[in-house]
């Protein structure tokens, strides 16, 4: 492993270890993108004494020393304290680029001088403890990394160093860090991936499910970053916030909500403001050599399911019974929801924390939804475990069977976001089919029949029922009637069975008995008599779904 | 009404059945839509001018149909409207709408303002909101089809709808009678 950095141009590499840049960061200011990475010393002075005997070889005993002393003076005199002495002593233990993240054996204020076994470092075990204690099943995974803003600001205050010192040598040369430099996130994925695959048994996809997401935060991160707050021009934005929030705020509060903002946007506003500081000014806004470190980056962990999809159809047999739950006033309109019905036994299954329910559109809690069911699509919040068809099916057969039950499931599968699209457009566009008791103030009689079963692609215009008027804007819609067709009902003179298909976002109980009128023409002003309608089914939502 | 459960025979079957309805189930006459969703309610003398009765219907969201009393003195003994304007006050009350889900632009009218002036042959009448509250549309059939008022005063010839805010209803509620209560006061039968 030694040998990469025995092919290193040697005075810079004695320049980077003594100022106590780690191996893996000046691997990655190299641009070496190494897979034997991981097994090398990440601690620079460890790595310096290995290293010595070369150096001195390659470019002299004097050379090396001049370089070690220029180092060790402007380390001195930083920290203000003459006690030059030999290099381990005042050679930085932590990383001043990465603040730690790559020296993996560091967390917790663990230190062992053999780093070379990544498998057992503090930082696996805790991402394992997190995983493990979350009680996932997975066998792909994600890492999602977040580190600190500081990290690039010290990328940056390296680069302009080296940039200074070394551009004549034809090294490190080119204004933007971020094109000429290994990515921390980068180089600790690949630190991490290989171990944590053989560990969980799982292997690393980009686009798994299974997110598990490091953050790393600094306390020097908002005393270090405060420099920004006095930059003119792109800069202004953050300082804004800071300024205005200082005016009110207590100090305490300060640094947190720095902290907040290192997290978000300002991780990306400080890489894009960075370039726009020249070079050679930058050590007038930002110190070099940087302030020393007391502590690395602390790190916490998270891990969590993507948004599963598990769609279906669902029938409605009760008129008591709405879609979702509904509450007036805090108190509860039906005795339970389709949601409910469905969505709680779903989230036993997947052992989830919690679901949303969409359909493709929905009915009055007084109308059933028969014949081929409505589509339906839950959003499964992080889920524990993904159960297979079998078990899927297994669970709409026990919904099933329920006794007394109203709600019956059909075609319960895994689905992807892509069925989204799909149930919005068949919520607006598709055509549905329903059946209609209604009660007419004359009897019935078939030229009645004949007279709205003739009517094919029937234009209405239905201004916004005065039912839902109070949460919808007034508006005239038109809206088509495709087709209607009469069944007597045995026994009874002045009711008769109304089926028709309308599009999709027609009142139906209005275009019967006109809503004062709003809609027309109706079935009241068809047959010019009263018109009343008793019940209404919904039989079939005309979309094909997963 | 849950008469029908879900059956074990065939689906295309069941449904057929479902939809049916048992003829003995069905009442004589269904309540009209305009009764089992709203709640009537009165306002007699409006104005203190005799016989200027106007109805108010509530629905459950709270919106309030505004429109005249079969007892109007317009409408009774013996209907005789030939024309309504909306023309009332600085701004016609057509222009008056609000809109969007927000109801932005909208205007609060009390519940002693005019909606509209609706006239006779010989003379006109001024109809009052009746509530307080925001006026969300006027019924503008009126204007082409003013006989609406003579024939279906308390469905298709509805004056306005307004949107009180719950408190204002609760203050007007307490000044207006009810079905029974107006039914008595006006000594008419059961079915008016």
């Amino acid at each position: 492993m030694q040998n990469v950095f025995e092919s290193l141009p040697p005075a810079p590499l004695a320049d980077l270890l003594l100022r106590g840049v780690c191996s893996r960061c000046i691997l990655r200011f190299f641009n070496v993108r190494d897979t034997g990475l991981r097994h090398c010393i990440s601690n620079s002075s460890e790595l310096f004494f290995q290293l010595r005997p070369v150096l001195v070889r390659v470019m002299g005993e004097e050379r090396l020393n001049g370089i070690q002393e220029k180092v060790n003076l402007e380390q001195v005199s930083k920290a203000c304290k003459p006690d030059g002495g030999l290099p381990s002593q005042t050679m930085p233990r932590i990383c001043i680029v990465c603040l730690g993240i790559l020296q993996l054996y560091l967390q917790d204020n663990v230190h062992s001088a053999d780093d070379t076994d990544t498998r057992k470092s503090p930082v696996i075990s805790e991402v394992t403890k997190t995983v493990q204690k979350e009680g996932h099943k997975f066998d792909s995974f994600c890492l999602e990394i977040s580190i600190p803003a500081l990290t690039f600001v010290r990328e940056h205050a390296l680069w302009c160093y080296l940039n200074s010192r070394y551009s004549s040598e034809g090294l490190f040369k080119g204004a933007d860090v971020n094109e000429r430099i290994v990515p921390l996130k980068e180089s600790l994925k690949h630190l991490l991936v290989r171990p944590l695959e053989q560990l969980w048994n799982a292997s690393f996809d980009p686009n798994s499910t299974f997110r598990v997401a490091l953050f790393y935060k600094h306390t020097n991160s908002s005393a270090e970053l405060s420099f920004l707050d006095g930059l003119q021009g792109s800069c202004s934005k953050l300082g804004c916030q800071g300024k205005s929030k200082c005016n009110n705020v207590s100090k305490a509060t300060i640094g947190a909500t720095r902290e907040n903002l290192e997290y978000g946007e300002s991780l990306s506003f400080v890489q894009r403001s960075l370039p726009s500081i020249p070079l050679h000014k930058f050590s007038d806004h930002f110190p070099w050599p940087p302030p020393k470190l007391d502590a690395p980056c602390t790190m916490t962990t998270r891990c969590f399911c993507r948004a599963l999809y598990v769609g279906g159809r669902y029938l409605k047999f009760s008129r008591n019974i709405s879609q979702s739950p509904w509450m007036i006033d805090d108190e509860r309109k039906g005795k339970s929801s389709v949601q409910e019905i469905i969505g709680e036994k779903v989230l036993l299954l997947f052992k989830a924390d919690g679901y949303k329910f969409h359909a493709a559109g929905r009915e009055d809690i007084d109308v059933r939804m028969l014949g081929n069911g409505r589509p339906f699509l839950l959003e499964i919040t992080n889920a524990r475990v993904i159960p297979t068809q079998s078990e899927l099916t297994q669970v709409e057969a026990s919904l099933n069977i329920i006794k007394g039950e109203w709600v019956k499931v059909k075609g319960l599968r895994h689905a992807g976001i892509e069925v989204f699209d799909v149930m919005r457009e068949g919520e607006a566009e598709k055509q549905k089919e329903y059946a209609a008791v209604v009660w007419l103030s004359r009897p019935v009689s078939d030229a009645d029949f004949e007279k709205l079963s003739s009517l094919k692609e029937l234009k209405i215009e239905q201004k916004t029922p005065v039912r839902v008027l109070h949460r919808r804007s007034l508006l005239t819609r038109p809206r088509i009637i495709h087709w209607m067709s009469c069944e007597k009902i045995p026994g009874s003179t002045q009711y008769f069975l109304l089926f028709l298909c309308s599009q999709a976002g027609t009142y139906i109980k209005e275009f019967v008995h006109g809503d004062l009128g709003r809609t027309y023409p109706n079935i009241r002003s068809l047959l010019d008599c009263e018109a009343e309608i008793w019940q209404l089914d919904v039989v079939g939502v005309n979309m094909e779904f997963v | 009404m849950e008469n029908l459960e879900g059956t074990n025979a065939s689906e295309e079957e069941s449904l057929e059945s479902l939809l049916y309805p048992a003829p003995h189930e069905l009442p004589l006459r269904p309540l009209p839509a305009i009764k089992c969703n709203y709640t009537h309610h009165f306002a007699l003398n409006v104005m203190g001018k005799d016989r200027h009765d106007q109805y108010v219907y509530r629905h459950a969201n709270g919106l309030c149909i505004i429109g005249l009393a079969p007892t109007h003195v317009v409408l009774h003994p013996t209907p005789s409207v030939i024309g309504v304007d909306f023309n009332v006050g600085k701004q016609s009350r057509v222009e008056m709408k609000a809109c969007g889900k927000r109801k932005r632009n909208a205007h609060i009218l009390e519940s002693n303002s005019v909606l509209c002036k609706v006239m006779t042959s010989d003379q006109f009448f001024l109809i009052r909101c009746c509530v307080k509250g925001v006026l969300l549309e006027v019924n503008e059939q009126l204007v082409t089809s003013p006989f609406l008022l003579n024939n279906q005063a308390s469905t298709e010839g509805y004056v306005a709808i307004m949107m009180p805010k719950p408190e204002d209803w609760s203050k007007a509620e307490k000044a207006l009678l009810t079905r029974e209560q107006y039914i008595a006061e006006r000594g008419l039968s059961l079915h008016a």
